[in-house]
């Protein structure tokens, strides 16, 4: 059976899809940027933990922010959408360092209760997307 | 061939600057990408599902059903899973602040939907055909007429953001969107048919569309 193909969420995505976090007290934050290093001030990032969806749109200077409450699982599945992504883009954030070296740019440290994680869609410091 | 489109697709401008150049890493789902978020009626208002009912008057345009089943890959209904849509109004304007484009916003519309599917996986909205409108990808561009759908599924895995596209558009051929998809039967996966079955004589046109996701978790 053919599976439906994905198409890019567009820019006028926030039509429909709003802000969810997901009741707790860490704080998620991040910039997207490009491959020239511009921030993409029209993605949506949605994070997933095993339990709990939380998701967002970035806003001005490409900037998202979400509060999730503590994970169980060692890390937290992150899904990125934009105009011009032809696919949603699929990473993780690491809360303790991985074993697998390739993973290791996906780890995030804990302070006062925020973990940053920026995305680069592209480009020199290009984040790990992930094939699931 | 592939069904999805590859992330860099030159044709459509924005894909060069943001498209990922090295190869997606390989890792096998584990037990957080084979879980997904679980909706219920609490998440879906009761006029959700009906975009022409949302506001004190009735929008303009040509009023339509649009439904289908959502199924994974080996034909299995996805029950309770929640359907997310947004369109433009029949004139082709978005009710969004960055839609410049000249055409009249419809204060009876805002173009935006959800709903859960059923025991079966069926889901069903009402609203009215959006309209065509230009964009500036090239010279001259013009997106065909679609509605944006957000799918769930049941995994992490199953996740989708897709376009439904309408019969016989003519814009199809210049769409870079729309041709992105590179395998015609995938492609053709993305337009609905009219149903004539489903038409509410004297009130509304039905067009079906149905969904089939992948990454299905074995159980």
């Amino acid at each position: 059976m053919t599976i439906t193909p994905s198409q890019t969420i567009g820019p006028f995505f926030a039509v429909a899809l709003g802000r969810a976090d997901s009741g707790g007290d860490i704080r998620v934050e991040g910039t997207v940027y490009d491959g020239e290093g511009a921030p993409v001030n029209d993605a949506y990032i949605e994070l997933w933990d095993g339990r709990r969806l939380a998701r967002c749109p970035t806003g001005e200077g490409g900037r998202y922010e979400v509060a999730i409450e503590q994970p169980d699982a060692v890390y937290i599945d992150v899904s990125v959408f934009a105009r011009g992504l032809l696919q949603r883009l699929v990473t993780r954030i690491y809360l303790s360092e991985p074993d697998d070296p390739a993973l290791a740019g996906l780890f995030a440290r804990q302070k006062d209760g925020v973990l940053r994680f920026d995305v680069h869609l592209q480009g020199e410091h290009e984040t790990v997307f992930l094939a699931l | 061939m592939a069904t999805d489109p590859p992330l860099l697709y030159p044709d459509y401008r924005s894909t060069r600057l943001r498209a990922p150049r090295r190869p997606l890493l390989e890792l096998p789902p584990g037990p957080v990408e084979l879980s997904g978020p679980v909706f219920g009626h609490d998440d879906v208002g009761e006029l959700d599902h009906d975009l022409t009912r949302q506001h004190d008057g009735e929008p303009l345009g040509e009023r339509i059903v649009v439904h289908g089943r959502v199924t994974d890959s080996r034909g299995r209904p996805v029950r309770d899973s929640l359907v997310e849509v947004w369109q433009a109004n029949a004139a082709g304007r978005y009710a969004h602040s960055i839609d410049d484009h000249p055409a009249p916003l419809d204060p009876n519309f805002t173009g935006a939907g959800r709903c859960l599917t059923d025991g079966e996986g069926r889901y069903r909205f009402v609203t009215v055909k959006p309209g065509a409108y230009p964009w500036g990808n090239h010279e001259n561009a013009w997106r065909p007429a679609h509605i944006h759908f957000s799918l769930f599924g049941r995994a992490f895995t199953q996740r989708l953001v897709t376009q439904m596209y309408f019969p016989g558009d003519p814009l199809f051929e210049y769409d870079p969107i729309f041709n992105s998809v590179r395998d015609p039967a995938a492609r053709q996966r993305l337009i609905c048919e009219f149903d004539l079955g489903e038409t509410i004589p004297e009130w509304a046109l039905a067009y079906r569309f149905d969904v089939v996701l992948g990454g299905t978790p074995t159980e």
